[in-house]
């Protein structure tokens, strides 16, 4: 498995560290704006005080953070397919469920870590939010990597990664902006900001986390069946 | 003891079936499997590494089904399938890494040494690697596990005459010492020279299995022309091709007919006049 994992590693490492710069560099640019910008408690702030916000500069960032994990997964398929590691690496003996396992064992720490630069980039950008939205945008954007990439993992297991890449890409769009409409709600209407909203939050969490698991045994029976 | 044995292994695709193929491979041995493309070699040496799950049959290696390998039997035997198997953006230091962790028996010296040999730099990328050099790393990695039986799929392929002759002999040297070896190429010169065994496929279908002395011992090859062909008792002939207007290429029965220039049939002549000439 540390071989496998290994090898994971190596071959996204360079598009992850890509990755890592969009966001800091983003973020960056998010601090040249007014960050100090604050709606009052029961205001609905226009668009120029958004603006004010610097939020909408951290929009890329939450749809980068949420479109890049959905597609790892695909594209280590992609690489793997192009590079026919997977044939040679069952004929030396390594079992399917290992080589998937090491792909969702690598994905689920890429996303865990991809949280990191996606809350410092919420607190550079600062919208003065409460401390539950921020927590609520880190388990949305959790949520929504998990679903986007255990989605494009399965469809990439049934159709091939050269398919997988163009509808995976698809879903990570959808599942990458639901962030956004997080966001969106307590923004336009602080008094949304209830029990009611972290709810939803949590169920989307579990919803997250339930698809993967399904997603990760349907691809580990269709990929058991493949042959090459 | 018997290293391969394959016994009636069938496998069914909509356009191509191999049908019930069978031959084995003993200790010590190199064959030599040979047959034009879609003949059926890939596949046999991909249900042999255990990614491709025959219809039928049973295929052994080592005396056990290959379902039934553990993975330190496994590691006794190096694939080559036929083209490079390794992510192009991974330096060959770091594959080295990683297969040192999936390799419980591998030899990380004998590695370096070979890609050492080979002309290869440890920090390049797979991506920035030639055709042939793909192929030399693949042979380096093949090497460098204490293997006892080698599978190799084309390993020559886009290799130069210096670097093939160089691989013939670590495999001639590899047998010497009590390895085995199934290869498969279209450079038929090149098995003629290392192999003990030649298998020959067609169509799915295994249609010379024999000791490669035996085999060209078997066959005389003539080129004479269509007057003397046609004048000829056709009795021992096995197969013949017209070369042009005026002449005939055949091959026959050992020195059933004492014609001039007769010589004994190469492996190619009688790949090409098995598989392409006509019946008398």
């Amino acid at each position: 498995m540390k071989g496998l994992l290994l090898k994971e590693f190596y071959n996204i490492r360079m598009v992850f560290i890509f990755y890592i710069l969009i966001v800091i560099f983003i973020a960056f640019i998010g601090l040249g704006t007014d960050i100090k910008g604050s709606f009052g408690e029961d205001e609905i702030p226009t668009i120029e005080e958004i603006q004010k916000t610097g939020i909408l500069t951290l929009l890329p960032v939450i749809f980068i953070s949420g479109f890049y994990p959905g597609n790892m997964l695909v594209s280590s398929f992609g690489f793997d397919e192009k590079a026919h590691w997977t044939p040679f690496i069952l004929s030396v003996g390594v079992k399917k469920p290992k080589i998937l396992l090491s792909k969702v064992i690598l994905h689920f720490f890429m996303v865990l870590i991809l949280c990191i630069p996606f809350f410092i980039s919420l607190f550079i950008v600062d919208a003065d939010f409460d401390l539950n939205i921020y927590v609520g945008l880190i388990l949305t954007f959790f949520s929504s990597c998990l679903i986007s990439g255990s989605t494009s993992l399965l469809i990439c297991i049934v159709v091939g990664s050269n398919k997988g890449v163009v509808i995976g890409s698809i879903i990570s769009i959808f599942t990458s902006a639901l962030p956004l409409l997080f966001i969106a709600v307590p923004l336009v209407d602080p008094m949304m900001m209830s029990q009611i909203w972290l709810f939803s939050l949590i169920g989307f969490l579990i919803c997250g986390v339930g698809l993967y698991l399904l997603c990760y045994f349907l691809s580990l029976y269709i990929f058991k069946k493949r042959e090459y | 003891m018997r290293v391969i044995d394959l016994n009636k292994v069938l496998k069914k695709y909509k356009t191509f079936t191999l049908n019930e193929v069978s031959f084995s491979i003993e200790e010590g041995q190199i064959c030599g499997f040979i047959g034009e493309n879609g003949a059926g070699k890939s596949t046999t040496m991909k249900i042999l590494a255990g990614i491709t799950i025959p219809n039928g049959g049973e295929a052994k290696i080592f005396g056990k089904p290959i379902d039934e390998l553990t993975s330190s039997e496994r590691e006794n035997i190096s694939f080559i399938l036929d083209e490079l198997n390794f992510p192009e953006n991974i330096k060959l230091f770091q594959l080295e890494k990683i297969l040192r962790n999936i390799f419980k028996n591998r030899e990380k010296d004998t590695f370096f040494k070979y890609l050492n040999n080979f002309g290869l730099d440890k920090s390049k990328k797979c991506s920035q690697l030639s055709k042939g050099m793909k192929v030399k790393l693949n042979l380096a990695i093949a090497f460098s596990h204490k293997a006892k039986l080698f599978i190799l799929d084309e390993p020559t392929n886009g290799l130069d005459p210096i670097a093939r002759d160089e691989i013939l002999d670590i495999l001639q040297e590899f047998a010497y010492n009590g390895g085995s070896v199934l290869i498969s190429s279209h450079i038929v010169e090149d098995l003629e020279r290392i192999c003990n065994q030649i298998v020959f496929i067609h169509e799915g279908e295994i249609i010379i299995n024999s000791n490669k002395k035996d085999l060209i011992n078997m066959y005389d090859y003539f080129k004479i022309s269509r007057d003397e062909f046609e004048n000829l008792d056709k009795e021992h002939v096995i197969k013949y091709k017209n070369l042009s207007e005026d002449s005939v290429e055949f091959i026959a029965l050992s020195d059933k007919y004492d014609l001039e220039g007769k010589r004994k049939a190469g492996l190619s002549e009688i790949m090409i006049l098995i598989v392409r000439g006509r019946n008398v």
